[in-house]
Order: C-alpha cells, then sequence, then structure tokens
C-alpha cells in the first residue's frame, strides 16, 4: 500500500501573510510506483452558511452563501512518472499572499455558520484500476499586525435590579456579586482574567460559570443573519462560594474557535462573555458583556 | 571363658607423672587478626610524594614500581585504600559540584525533620475508613475505546478534525455515557482506583493519550463528592496518587522530547519546539475542561510542565490555581485542594513559599462557612456531629500548617497562631499548629498556648486533644524549666473535668510521659492516682487498656529508678485496675522487662522486691498446665532475671531466705527452680570461698542449709534430665563445702533418678546415647570422691550405678551398656591406686580412707573382673544379628576396651598381654574398623618401648580385604 502524507516544516503550523509555507509531500511506498502526475493545490476560504433560523430550511441547503476565495494556489509537484520503491519526498513552497490587491487573510477560525480555513490538498492521479492518492492539511494563519488589546476594566455588579429578564424575577433570590473584568478589549494569546465577590446570597450558590459566546453575521440577499452560539463554559465557581473572598476569572481562549473580532461587507464574528450564576434552587441569572478580541 | 578374665590395674604415681608431662608453653597472644585494619608502616604515599617534585614522566615510572612493588610485597597493602572509600573518594572528586548545589538546594528547603506525603499518605489510609457505600462515577472506557479506534482509522482526517473529535470524546465523557457505580464498599472502592491507575498507565502507553487524560479528569471529579465524608481524605489520597502518575506521564514524555536534559537541568529557551508544542497543548486541554474542580486539580499534577514553558512559570500558575481555589464552595473540598496545591509546590517548587500562606489565610476564611447551611445539611444528612466533621480537616491542614512551617521563623508562627485565634472555632486549627511546627517554638511558648487553648470558647472541637497534641510537643522538647510546672498543673486542671473517659485517658496518657519525663515520683503518683480516680467508675477501665499499659510504659521509660517508681503509693493500685488477666500479665512482663533491662544494676531495696515479687508472682500464677511454652519461657525468664538481680551484699542469711521465699512463691516454673538451685548452690561455694575451706560452726551450718535447699527443691522440677543435672552440680558442690552426709544423700537420690530415667521408654526424654555415655563419665569421676559411708559396703554407691546399668529393666542397648562398663573399668582403676588423682580439701576420698587397704583392692578386682566379663560377653557374642550397625558397634567397642586395657592395665603381665591380643583380634573381626587408626595405635606402642613393644610385636595387622 502506497500511502501520501503532507508536512509542513512548521511545528506550530502558524504562518503570516507574505511568508513562505514550506513542506514536502511524503510519499512511501513498498514498491515502485507509477503515477500521472501529483499536483498540489492550497486554498484559503472563508466559508459562510447561513441559519436554518433565519432563512428556511431548504433555503438553508441551497441557498447557502458563496464561499469567499481568499487565497489559492496550485501547482503539478511531479510530472507524471514512477516513483523508486520506499520513502520519497517532494518539496514543494509557495508564498501566502491574498489573491486581490487590497484584500487581506482572515484569521483562521472555525465556527458553526462561518469557517476560516486553510488547506493544502495534493492528489496523485494513478493509471487506471488504481484509486487515487489524496492528503490534506490545515496551516493556520495569523495576522501580522492588527488591533492592539487596551486595560479597560469593567466593573460590574450583578443583583436582583440588574436583571434584565422581568418575567422571572419574582424567583430570583436577593443576591449581590460585584466583581471587574480587567479588559473588554482582549489579546487572544493573553487568558481571559478578572475578578468578583459574592457579597451576600440569600440562596446558596450552585456554581459560578463564565460562557464565551460567538456571534457570527452573516450577510445575504436577505439581510444580515445574526446568531449567538457558545463555544466554552467554563466554571469559576462551584459550591456555595464563601462570602467576601475574591474569586478570579480566568479563561484561556481556545485555538481555532475564536480569532480576532472581525468585521468584514458581508460577514462578521464577534465575542461576547457571559457570567451565569446558578443558584440551588436551579434559577439562574446571567450578565452580559461584549467583548473584543485582538491579536496583540 | 568367664573364670579365666583377669583385670590387673597399673599404678600410676600421679604426682611423678604430673612432673614429667610438658607443660604446655603459653599460648602466645600474637598482634595478628585476619580482621584486624592493616596498617602500612613503611608509606608508599611518601615514596610518590618524594619522586612527585620531578618531572611527570619519572612520576608515572616510579608509580608503576610501586604498584610492582605493592603486589610484590604484600597483597594486603593494596587493600590499605578498601574499595568503598575509593568509590567515596571519586564520587568526592568528580560530580562533587553537581552534587553539592543539588543536595544544599533540597536540604535547605525540606529535609528529614519535614514528614514526606508519603508517610503520612498511609496514616490518613488507616484512619480514614467507612462502612458506608461509596460510588463511583465512570464513562464506560469501552465507549471512548471504540470513538478512539475510529478516530485512529481517520488518518488523514484534518487537525480541525482530529481536534473536534477529541473535543468531541470529552463532551462525550461529560455530559453522556456515564454509568454510575454504586453500592461499593471500601475496598472494591480502592481496588477500583488501583484498576484504574493500571488502566490509565496502559492507556497512555497504547498512545491513548486522550483516555488517560479522561479518566485523570473523572478521578479527579469524584473528590468533589462529599457524600461520604468519614471516606473523603482516604479517597483524596487514591485520587492524587493517580494523578501524580498522570503528572509523572506527561512530564515523562515532554523531557524524553527535550534531546538530553534532565528533570533538573530544563532551560526552556532550548527546549525544543516540538516538546513545547505538546506542553502546550496539553496545558491548553486541560484550560478546556469545564468543570472547576477537575481543571484545578488536573492542571496542579502537571504543574512541572510549566518549567518546559518558561522559568518560574511554575510559581506564576502555583499563584494562579490558588487563587483559583478560592472558586471552590464546599471548605471541605477547598482545603484538600489547598493541601494538593502545597504539596505540589512543595515537590516542584520548593523555594517558592509565597502560595504556603495565601492558601492558609485564605483557607481561614473559607473555615468560617462551617457554620453555612449547605454544609451543616451535608453533616446532618450523614449524621455526623461537628467534632467529626472538623477532625476531616485536620490531615489537608496539618499538611499546610506543616509545610509552611518547615524551617519557618519563629515570627511566622507568632502571625499564624495570631490570626487562628482571631478566627473564633479555631481548636482545630490551633491543634494542627501545634502539631505542624517546630517543638521547640511551641514548648517555649507551651504555657502561653495552655492559657490560649484555655480561653477559647468552642465547643465544638474538644480541647483535650489539643492539649494532647501539644503533650507530643512538650515531650519532644522541653518547655523552659520554669513553665513545667505550671503548665502540668493548667493542663491538669483541665483533665480533671473531663468526664468522658475514653477522652480523658487519651489526652491523660500523653500528659502522664510529659510527667515522668520532667517531675518526681511525687507528680507522677498525683497523676497515677488521678487516673484511677477516673478510671474506676463504671469500670471504665476495661475499656482502655491499652492506653494504661502506655502509661505505665511511659512511666517505665523515663523514671529509671526503681525504688522511686515502687515507693509511689499509687503504681501498684494503678496495675490492680488490670482487672483483665492477659493485660495484667503483659503490663508485668512490661514492668519485669524494664527492670531486667537496666544493664549491671543490682539491688536490694526492699520495696522494689516486695513489688517486684509481687509483679512475679502474676505472672508466675498466670502460667497453667495450658499456657504455651513461648509464655512459660517468657515468664520463667523475666522472673529469673529478676532473682539474679537481687543481692544482698555478705548478708548470705537474707539472701537464702529471699530464695526460700522465691521457691515458695514460683513453685510452678522449672527454670526458675533451677535458677533458684543455681543461685544457692553459688551462695554455698562463695561462702566456701571466703572461709577458705576453715568452716566455722555458723558457716558450715549455713553450707549444710543451702545443701538442704536444693536438695529438697530438686525433686520439684518436672524436667527429669534437669533434676539429674542440678543433682550432680549440688552434690560436687556440698562435696567441696565438706557436707559428706548430704552429699552422698543427693548422690543416692541422683542414681534413683538415673534409674528413674533409663527406664522410661525410649522416645520420651530418653537420653541419647552420647549425652548419656558423657553425663555418666562426668558422674563417675566425681563419684571418685566420695568417701564411702562406713555404714554402707565397700563402693556402695558405685555399685548401686551398676545394678542401674545392669538392671533388666532399663532401657538401654548392649553397645550403651558396655561403653558405660568400659567407663566404669577405667574409674575402678583410679579407684585402686593409691593416691587419688585429685582430692578436695578436707575430704577424705576413699584412697584415704582405705590405704590401699588388700581387702579394698581385692573388692575393686572382683568388680574389675566381673565389668570386664560382661564387656567380653557382649564382644564375643555371635553376630546375632546380621545388623551392620551392630557389628560394627561391637568394633568399636572393641577398639575401645584395647585403648582401655592399652591406658589402664598393667601389661607386664602376661595375662594382660593376652587379653589384650585377644581384644584386638575382636576389634578387627568384621573390618569395620579403619585400618589406618589401627596401624596408628601400632606405631604409637612401638614408640612407648617395653612391654607395649612385645605387645604390638605379637598384634597381627589385618588388611582391609
Amino acid at each position: 500500500m502506497a500511502t501520501i502524507d503532507i508536512k509542513l516544516d512548521r511545528h506550530t503550523k502558524i504562518y503570516h501573510e507574505t511568508e513562505t509555507v514550506r513542506g514536502v509531500i511524503v510519499v512511501t511506498s513498498k514498491n515502485s510506483l507509477v503515477h500521472q502526475g501529483i499536483s498540489l493545490t492550497c486554498d484559503g476560504v472563508v466559508a459562510l452558511t447561513l441559519s436554518a433560523k433565519n432563512v428556511g430550511r431548504i433555503e438553508a441547503l441551497y441557498n447557502s452563501v458563496k464561499p469567499v476565495y481568499m487565497f489559492s494556489y496550485a501547482t503539478e509537484a511531479e510530472k507524471s512518472g514512477k516513483l523508486p520503491p520506499g520513502k520519497t519526498e517532494i518539496p514543494f513552497e509557495f508564498v501566502l499572499k491574498s489573491k486581490g490587491s487590497n484584500k487581506h487573510l482572515f484569521e483562521t477560525y472555525h465556527g458553526v455558520y462561518i469557517t476560516v480555513q486553510y488547506t493544502i490538498k495534493c492528489v496523485m492521479k494513478r493509471p487506471l484500476l488504481s484509486k487515487d492518492l489524496n492528503a490534506e492539511n490545515e496551516f493556520l494563519v495569523e495576522l501580522k499586525s492588527g488591533a492592539k488589546s487596551s486595560v479597560k476594566q469593567v466593573p460590574f455588579t450583578i443583583n436582583r435590579t440588574s436583571v434584565q429578564n422581568v418575567n422571572t424575577k419574582a424567583n430570583i433570590p436577593r443576591f449581590s456579586i460585584r466583581g471587574k473584568l480587567d479588559s473588554s478589549q482582549c489579546c487572544i494569546l493573553r487568558p481571559f482574567t478578572g475578578e468578583f465577590v459574592v457579597e451576600h446570597s440569600e440562596t446558596a450558590i450552585q456554581s459560578v460559570e463564565l460562557q464565551l459566546l460567538r456571534v457570527e453575521t452573516v450577510g445575504s440577499v436577505e439581510g444580515f443573519a445574526r446568531e449567538v452560539s457558545t463555544i466554552q463554559n467554563i466554571e469559576i465557581g462551584s459550591g456555595d462560594i464563601c462570602r467576601g473572598l475574591t474569586v478570579p476569572i480566568y479563561m484561556i481562549f481556545p485555538r481555532l474557535f475564536s480569532c480576532p473580532t472581525l468585521d468584514t461587507t458581508n460577514f462578521k464574528i464577534e465575542f461576547e462573555v457571559n457570567i451565569v450564576v446558578v443558584f440551588e434552587d436551579d434559577s439562574l441569572v446571567m450578565e452580559n458583556f461584549p467583548i473584543t478580541i485582538t491579536r496583540f | 571363658m568367664s573364670s579365666e578374665t583377669i583385670w590387673k590395674p597399673k599404678k600410676f604415681n600421679y604426682e611423678l607423672l604430673m612432673q614429667t608431662r610438658k607443660p604446655l608453653s603459653p599460648l602466645k597472644s600474637t598482634d595478628f587478626h585476619p580482621l584486624k585494619p592493616i596498617t602500612v608502616t613503611d608509606s608508599i604515599g611518601v615514596k610518590v610524594s618524594h619522586v612527585a617534585s620531578k618531572n611527570e614522566k619519572s612520576v608515572q615510572k616510579t608509580s608503576k614500581n610501586n604498584e610492582i612493588k605493592e603486589d610484590f610485597v604484600d597483597p594486603l597493602t593494596a587493600m590499605s585504600i578498601d574499595p568503598l572509600s575509593a568509590i567515596v573518594m571519586e564520587t568526592k572528586n568528580e560530580p562533587k559540584k553537581v552534587e553539592k548545589t543539588e543536595e544544599d538546594s533540597v536540604s535547605l528547603e525540606y529535609d528529614d525533620e519535614y514528614e514526606p506525603w508519603s508517610s503520612r499518605k498511609l496514616a490518613i489510609l488507616q484512619k480514614y475508613t467507612t462502612n458506608d457505600r461509596l460510588s463511583v462515577t465512570m464513562t464506560s472506557m469501552s465507549k471512548g475505546e471504540s470513538r478512539q479506534g475510529m478516530g485512529r482509522q481517520n488518518q488523514s482526517s484534518s487537525i480541525s478534525d482530529k481536534l473536534k473529535d477529541r473535543l468531541g470524546q470529552l463532551d462525550d465523557f461529560e455530559e453522556g455515557g456515564m454509568i454510575e457505580m454504586q453500592n461499593l464498599s471500601q475496598q472494591e472502592f480502592i481496588e477500583k482506583m488501583h484498576q484504574l491507575n493500571e488502566t490509565l498507565i496502559q492507556s497512555w502507553n497504547s498512545n491513548q493519550k486522550v483516555k488517560a487524560l479522561k479518566i485523570a479528569i473523572q478521578c479527579s471529579k469524584l473528590l468533589g463528592d462529599l457524600s461520604v465524608i468519614q471516606f473523603y481524605p482516604s479517597k483524596f489520597v487514591l485520587v492524587t496518587d493517580l494523578l501524580d502518575t498522570f503528572g509523572g506521564l506527561v512530564f515523562d514524555r515532554i523531557l524524553s522530547l527535550c534531546n538530553g536534559m534532565t528533570a533538573d537541568s530544563i532551560v526552556p529557551e532550548e527546549v525544543p519546539d516540538t516538546a513545547r508544542e505538546i506542553c502546550v497543548n496539553w496545558l491548553l486541554k486541560i484550560a478546556s475542561i469545564r468543570e472547576l474542580l477537575p481543571r484545578i486539580f488536573v492542571e496542579a499534577s502537571i504543574i512541572h510542565c510549566n518549567d518546559f514553558l518558561q522559568i518560574g512559570e511554575t510559581k506564576s500558575v502555583l499563584n494562579r490555581l490558588t487563587n483559583m481555589t478560592c472558586g471552590i464552595g464546599d471548605p471541605l473540598i477547598a482545603v484538600y485542594v489547598r493541601a494538593y496545591l502545597c504539596r505540589m509546590g512543595v515537590r516542584y517548587a520548593p523555594k517558592f513559599k509565597g502560595h504556603l500562606k495565601t492558601n492558609f489565610y485564605d483557607f481561614l476564611v473559607t473555615y468560617k462557612q462551617i457554620h453555612t447551611h449547605p454544609v451543616q445539611n451535608k453533616m446532618a444528612a450523614q449524621k455526623l456531629d461537628m467534632a467529626v466533621y472538623l477532625d476531616h480537616y485536620i490531615p489537608a491542614v496539618e499538611w499546610i500548617l506543616s509545610s509552611l512551617a518547615h524551617k519557618a521563623r519563629e515570627a511566622t508562627m507568632s502571625e499564624v497562631l495570631e490570626k487562628c485565634r482571631k478566627g473564633g472555632n479555631s481548636l482545630m486549627l490551633l491543634n494542627c499548629c501545634i502539631s505542624a511546627f517546630n517543638a521547640d517554638y511551641v514548648s517555649s511558648r507551651a504555657l502561653a498556648l495552655c492559657d490560649l487553648i484555655n480561653q477559647q470558647k468552642d465547643d465544638i472541637f474538644p480541647k483535650d486533644r489539643v492539649f494532647q497534641t501539644l503533650a507530643k510537643k512538650v515531650i519532644k522538647s522541653d518547655p523552659p524549666e520554669d513553665d513545667r510546672l505550671p503548665l502540668l498543673n493548667d493542663v491538669w486542671k483541665l483533665l480533671m473535668k473531663i468526664h468522658h473517659p475514653k477522652r480523658y485517658i487519651a489526652c491523660a496518657e500523653a500528659w502522664s510521659e510529659f510527667a515522668a519525663k520532667n517531675f518526681t515520683k511525687k507528680e507522677v503518683s498525683t497523676i497515677l492516682g488521678d487516673i484511677i480516680k477516673h478510671m474506676l467508675p463504671d469500670r471504665a477501665f476495661e475499656q482502655h487498656y491499652s492506653q494504661l499499659t502506655s502509661v505505665v510504659s511511659n512511666v517505665l521509660q523515663n523514671m529509671k529508678n526503681f525504688s522511686d517508681i515502687f515507693s509511689m503509693d499509687k503504681f501498684l493500685p494503678f496495675l490492680d485496675m488490670f482487672h483483665n488477666e492477659t493485660k495484667k500479665v503483659e503490663v508485668c512482663k512490661l514492668v519485669a522487662s524494664a527492670f531486667n533491662s537496666i544493664p549491671d544494676s543490682t539491688t536490694s531495696d526492699p520495696i522494689v522486691i516486695n513489688g517486684l515479687m509481687y509483679i512475679c508472682k502474676v505472672m508466675h500464677d498466670s502460667i497453667n498446665a495450658l499456657s504455651l511454652d513461648d509464655d512459660k519461657k517468657a515468664a520463667s525468664d523475666l522472673i529469673s532475671g529478676f532473682i539474679l538481680k537481687v543481692t544482698f551484699g555478705k548478708d548470705f542469711e537474707q539472701q537464702l531466705s529471699f530464695f526460700v521465699e522465691c521457691r515458695a512463691s514460683f513453685y510452678g516454673l522449672d527454670s526458675v527452680l533451677a535458677t533458684l538451685v543455681h543461685a544457692v548452690n553459688r551462695l554455698s561455694s562463695q561462702v566456701n570461698k571466703i572461709v577458705k575451706g576453715n568452716h566455722t560452726r555458723k558457716t558450715s551450718a549455713f553450707v549444710r542449709a543451702c545443701t538442704a535447699y536444693t536438695f529438697i527443691t530438686i525433686p520439684s522440677l518436672q524436667d527429669k534430665q534437669l533434676r539429674l543435672l542440678l543433682y550432680m552440680e549440688s552434690g560436687q558442690v556440698a562435696l567441696t563445702s565438706q557436707c559428706i552426709t548430704q552429699s552422698d544423700a543427693i548422690y543416692k537420690s541422683s542414681i534413683s533418678l538415673i534409674m528413674d530415667i533409663l527406664t522410661v521408654p525410649d522416645k520420651k526424654g530418653g537420653m541419647s546415647h552420647q549425652n548419656l555415655v558423657g553425663f555418666l563419665s562426668t558422674f563417675l569421676s566425681s563419684l571418685l570422691l566420695v568417701p564411702d559411708n562406713p555404714d554402707q559396703g565397700v563402693l556402695y554407691l558405685l555399685r548401686g550405678f551398676l545394678n542401674v546399668i545392669s538392671n533388666t529393666e532399663v532401657n538401654l542397648s548392649m553397645y550403651t551398656q558396655c561403653t558405660i562398663y568400659l567407663k566404669i573399668l577405667s574409674m575402678l582403676t583410679a579407684y585402686s591406686q593409691n593416691q587419688y588423682i585429685y582430692h578436695i580439701t578436707k575430704v577424705d576420698s576413699n584412697d584415704n580412707l582405705y590405704n590401699s587397704d588388700p581387702k579394698f583392692l581385692e573388692e575393686i578386682n572382683t568388680l574389675s573382673c566381673t565389668i570386664l566379663d560382661q564387656v567380653l560377653g557382649y564382644l564375643s557374642s555371635p553376630r546375632l544379628s546380621p545388623d551392620k550397625q551392630e557389628q560394627k558397634n561391637q568394633s568399636i567397642c572393641a577398639t575401645n576396651l584395647f585403648e582401655v586395657i592399652i591406658a589402664h592395665s598393667d601389661l607386664k603381665d602376661d595375662k594382660m598381654q593376652r587379653l589384650a591380643a585377644v581384644v584386638w583380634e575382636l576389634a578387627n573381626r568384621n573390618g569395620f574398623v579403619e585400618t589406618k587408626g589401627m596401624v596408628r595405635i601400632l606405631d604409637d606402642l612401638k614408640n612407648k618401648g617395653g612391654e607395649y613393644l612385645r605387645l604390638a610385636n605379637s598384634l597381627p595387622l589385618q588388611s582391609r580385604a
């Protein structure tokens, strides 16, 4: 059995715009291998999907928004011929540069409705009766420059009065949580931090959670579709937290699933955090904070 | 043949013999001893250093020469530097620097004084157990495995797919697929944890890292479950063990990627990208764990991996995790998390102490929560009272504090104490503080601490437990002289008020040691009295024998003077509290062995003797027919030890009356009685030695009393052989003490005892041939000294003995009998001499009694002939049995007889010559005798010349066919 694989020169697989992506196509085979050419393609695509909630279910299937190509590259790595038995490495390299002169490459991001992905594909065409061999590898792109984070403390107080959902107010116990976020403009490399203190609460607290949300907006013919979904949910307090003790808020932005806040003409990627307080009687209170994520 | 047999004894002049005998040249004591270290006087090192001033070449040359020389002169000089010290020298030279710095840094931080976690672990596991049912919530592993398998096949998937797959698995394990294993017993739970540990290692080795992580997370989740609080500390130990395994695996894997770095020499800048990437990935994966508790635990378990990323990173992570712990609501869970953080901190960042204090102070804040509803509800649900609940904090708090207290300055202790005091309900905290800090610090302020404890209005945690802890410290390190008495008074004031016997005795046990160590008998006696007062109501002592025993042993260990111990009027009443027979005996043994273990001590103090007599009596009375041999032996040894320690110096009368008393008390133990007999014999000999054989009326009465004592005592022994030995010893002593009639009686009894022993069937306590012959030879030799009783016939003792041996009821083989006969034959020769070979001063043996009277000699001769007849009868008996052994025995016997003839008979007589020739032939008859030995005998005879040569020439030498 012959196998084919793509290896990149960087372990982290992180590349920046204008940098050269280098790597090798590794073909291993016991016997000599006849092929009709090995082609290598690389695409940087923003895939956009419409949520079934905003447009009809059928429309969501058919009417998906056209993907945005930021970058593409194709070459024939090897002309048709014969590879010797054993391991053969075919090097390749290309410069990572956006197609249009005014456009920039976006950072890699894996979301629900929006995905920014850079993949290298390699196909070895083979004569009759043998399947073509495929290999695929994704690399990550990070911005080289961009908005900087800043220290903008966001103090907050959560209590009965601050809760916005009026209907359930009757069920909510008397309590007060005071705290601050260290910044609402956060660097993706650094953890999201802050602290809070439970000042008092008449009902025992079950947990305090920190949610990281993505807000994806996709523009289409029918206008913008805005979708909010949870990326991760992290407990920062569990059990009936000691009153008056400062509890840190600490969360690391996950790779791939978060990227610097992005705002383009046909789509937007934004982030929010929620602080959720769950009480022993299962009633919960949530406070929302929009945040901006930056690369630097 | 029998009518022909004659015996002509050879006449010896012993004095002349003694003169002609060459004295043995005294053994030179040589300096040589094989184990002595060899000192080289001619030092080679000097030579080398001499030459060392010359150039290198010559040094090498000479050193080579030296080597050769060394070998040549003495191979052992090579050992002047023994291999061990050579190794030491080598290691000293080479890696000195590395070793030193390492050791220093470690020892500076945490040394022996610091009780390591591993030793605490076991204590915790033993202490915190439960009979309640436990539950483990786990995802089914098989499911995870199958998914993992799928993921593995799908090789070409992009990283995002892989990541999704993995995260999916994590989700899977977090949300679905739970199976809860309930109703596990404690043992099953422990097994399950070990099994998980195994699975963890297995899955790691089979490259299923995600599964390993899952197991780690799930196990740390178990620590969030407080449903069985009694078991929680043990659960903590089990889970953290597993986490340690996990952390070790992750660390080792990353380390293996860092070419050639060791765990101590990680340079973050040189860590290769791959290793760094893996490390970061682990940290990211752990950071995304949803729940707080497992996130902290798992991150803490791989905290040392931060060393790969940046110097000092471990410290900041430690701080962050410490802060994050504030988010854990339950104070008990939180304190264990903190304990784990401290443990990891101590282990991986030993120089960093900041987090320890933070951890403790944060804990103090959360400690107030014990009164909140959630905690109270949990306690109520499990029917725990507050004191028991608080008990479960102790391992964690102690650990945190001991990490904090290690090598801390005294100011730290003051600071911590102050904080504890302010908190309220602080007895538990004080307890941990006292046990954690250096004993010197604690002792120096023991009095103040005592006040502090007394001031606390804390009815949750028992004060006596704190005092108990305090006791341990003040015993370890003495408090200032002036503080001791007030301290004891203060503590005891409180102790007296405790009515709960269990709590009382636990505390009293600890403080009794303090009292025994620092105070005199007056205080200790008071304390013992108080313990008695508390223990007597409702027979409370029955439940606390072990504590009471340890009080006794504390007193014994710390008060070396037994007259003090026994003069305390409460000591014996204290022992009386042990109503349980076995416990009482145990305590008595303790006392007796403590007394016996005092080296080189004797006593004549009547108080001590009385006390110990009482104690020994208890031990003695505990022995009955059903007792095990070991028990008997232990008791006898202790009692004998005590008896031998009692001396009244020159007051022999009192000594003897003491022995009489002992005999009355310890009649049931053979070896004690034997000891008594020995002791009395020694006493008698001592007196004899002092008067140098010239007894006055008083002394002779005394030694007679001694002999009477032994004579009466011996028959009460069970063991007949022992009795026989004692008879012989006593007979000899009686004879040396000139108690002739008494010794006569003793020998008479011993002969009848021999009869007794020999008639019992062989298997039951019979003596072996060797023992019997050996013993009887000694017996016969001492008979030589015993003068005949004028009222009885000539040599009546010997006759009596002969009668015993030849008695048909006696269970003896012919061979043994003949061997004994041969001994008697030699003995008779000795009897027939004009002057016996040895005498006792002032005792006239038969030689002086009869003065070689012809009648007497005739008597001896008749006896000799009879005996010889018997022996020859045995030897010449035809081959009765085809038994080879019997034939061999006959040959041996014949050889022996031949030797006796050579040694003791008058060979100038032709008849004797003929007899010798006959016996020689008999000896060679069956071909069982070694020719070599025979040749040697012949050579010897030839050398002697005279009649011996004549004999030798007449003897044929039979070569073996």
